[in-house]
């Protein structure tokens, strides 16, 4: 029953998998024949300040963006899990930004963010803190990609997180009331502990997916400005299919795997270690 | 008291973080071009369809792509649940070495950026004659959110009483059967969920429709983004009707699909 799932994920995800592992030991310019080169292509990357430069942003922007999606999302969904009429309305208009394509959250964020007529250029102006150049300042440049990211997934974290919330006894909340804690004490004390399984797992997701980023930055920077927002995803982007490069390319894919498969390692730890406390 | 007044003032705030962005799309895409960067922007205006004209003469492109979508999101989403849909159901009620082993699989399938395959993959689909042909999309979406499928299907299978499946092999059903006439009608709702789910990742998706689409089957994301970047300056009104064509009918499907939405994401992730 499950074999057409196994073939199918086998044939599209596993093989090419192993296929980019051996390109990766190749020089392979598109439409040459592949020669074998050995570790050269991984020498090469270790050799190129390009790549440094695309793997530093990435550390920055998974620990930056997951942060602060940890952040909103966890005060979503504590806020949802309070219950207010029209609940379902709620917790829909919370998830939209989930549920658009990023190619939108783009557009939105382009035109909000857009130096001299857009919304938040506006708004900043009216508080006298001038008309910053979202797109041309290395860091501004930065944050917008950050703020988009957030804007994209903290609704994910809080997703994962109410459910969670909603799950506990109630007795614990009463309890914590009758001993006089306030919200915040209830929050670090109660809740926060007991959502720490679901937390985890949310970390994790969003870790793995943020070390993939590639959309939010190719289409609204491209990596600039002065790869300011290179990524893995962008850089590998750009060897593969601009300069044609797929070896190149394959092994800069293999280094993203290596950090996704050590995110992974890490979640099925936690969750191994999570489960011995348990029980 | 002052708590609950909190309350609302932190649910306002969140929404307004979320939807407000998403409103102002759909609200520019009906003012009048000459409209759009008025300060402070006007709250009540009257509607007018011009931006959507323009999209409709100057863009023929973005509708058919849009056609391409709807083909492409429909197609791989019932591929999906009827590959998800036997899967589910054997991780549901049967147990084994073999199964945990696939488990593992399903769970690192999902692990791996779809990026990395994209290289290998490339030279394959041209050389196959395939590129620019919407049946790769199809299952490339297919393998990428089956996993995801299955693990749903699993959960909603779960909470049908097996007692259920039971009582028709009694009657006389053979698993076929059973799972034709029986289990699967009464999970109905919960493959619907996965399907519709599926259809919204596969019609917001945007790197493989990139990357492995040309000319005649771009997707609807890939012609928006072009739109975008285009050279000579962006033409907001039309970008922002189309947008919006793009968009709305996903927040339907986050208010039909809220349930699954919300034990989707992760299933499979922690054990249940």
């Amino acid at each position: 029953m499950t074999g057409p799932v196994v073939a199918l994920l086998l044939v599209v995800v596993v093989l090419p998998e192993i296929a980019a592992l051996v390109l990766s030991f190749e020089r392979y310019t598109y439409g040459q024949a592949p020669t074998w080169i050995g570790i050269a292509n991984y020498v090469a990357l270790w050799n190129d300040p390009a790549f440094w430069n695309a793997l530093r942003n990435n550390v920055l922007f998974v620990v930056s963006a997951v942060l602060l999606e940890l952040g909103a999302g966890l005060a979503m969904a504590v806020v949802l899990a309070q219950g207010f009429p029209l609940q379902r309305l709620w917790v829909a208009l919370y998830l939209a930004p989930y549920a658009v394509s990023p190619v939108v959250g783009v557009i939105t964020w382009k035109y909000m963010l857009e130096p001299d007529v857009g919304l938040v250029n506006y708004a900043l102006g009216r508080l006298g803190l001038g008309s910053p150049g979202w797109f041309v300042d290395p860091w501004l440049a930065f944050s917008a990609v950050v703020v988009i990211e957030v804007w994209r997934y903290a609704p994910f974290v809080a997703m994962v997180c109410y459910p969670a919330i909603l799950s506990l006894p109630p007795d614990y909340f009463d309890a914590a009331r009758v001993d006089g804690a306030g919200p915040w004490q209830t929050f670090t004390r109660v809740t926060l502990p007991l959502i720490r399984p679901a937390l985890l797992v949310a970390v994790v997701f969003r870790v793995i997916f943020a070390v993939r980023t590639f959309e939010t930055i190719w289409i609204l920077t491209k990596g600039g400005p002065v790869g300011a927002t290179e990524v893995l995803a962008t850089f590998l982007y750009q060897q593969g299919f601009r300069y044609w490069e797929l070896g190149a390319a394959a092994a800069t894919a293999w280094v993203m795997l290596a950090v996704t498969t050590l995110a992974a390692a890490w979640y099925l730890l936690s969750l191994r270690r999570a489960a011995g406390d348990a029980g | 008291m002052s708590r609950r007044v909190l309350a609302w003032c932190g649910l306002l705030l969140g929404a307004a973080w979320s939807a407000v962005p998403i409103y102002l799309i759909v609200a520019s895409s009906l003012k009048a071009p000459a409209d759009l960067f008025e300060f402070p922007p006007r709250v009540l205006w009257h509607p007018v369809a011009t931006s959507y004209r323009t999209l409709w003469t100057d863009w023929p492109e973005f509708f058919r792509a849009l056609n391409t979508s709807a083909i492409v999101a429909l197609s791989a989403a019932a591929l999906t649940v009827a590959l998800a849909a036997p899967a589910g159901w054997a991780y549901s009620r049967r147990r084994g070495r073999a199964l945990a082993s696939t488990a593992l699989l399903l769970l690192a399938a999902r692990m791996f950026p779809p990026i990395v395959i994209t290289i290998p993959l490339y030279p394959v689909v041209q050389r196959l004659g395939l590129a620019d042909h919407a049946a790769v999309l199809i299952v490339l979406y297919t393998a990428f959110y089956v996993s995801l499928a299955t693990w749903l299907v699993k959960s909603f299978l779960d909470e049908i009483p097996v007692e259920v499946e039971e009582a028709a092999r009694v009657d006389g059903c053979g698993t076929a059967q059973m799972l034709a006439r029986v289990t699967l009608p009464l999970a109905a709702p919960g493959l619907a969920a996965t399907f519709i789910l599926t259809l919204v990742f596969a019609w917001n998706e945007y790197l493989f429709a990139f990357l492995f689409t040309a000319t005649r089957t771009k997707t609807a994301p890939v012609v928006l983004s072009e739109m975008l970047g285009s050279a000579t300056g962006v033409e907001w009104g039309p970008l922002f009707a189309a947008t919006s064509i793009q968009l709305v009918p996903m927040l339907v499907v986050v208010w039909l699909v809220q349930g699954a939405l919300l034990r989707g994401m992760t299933a499979g992730a922690v054990k249940g």
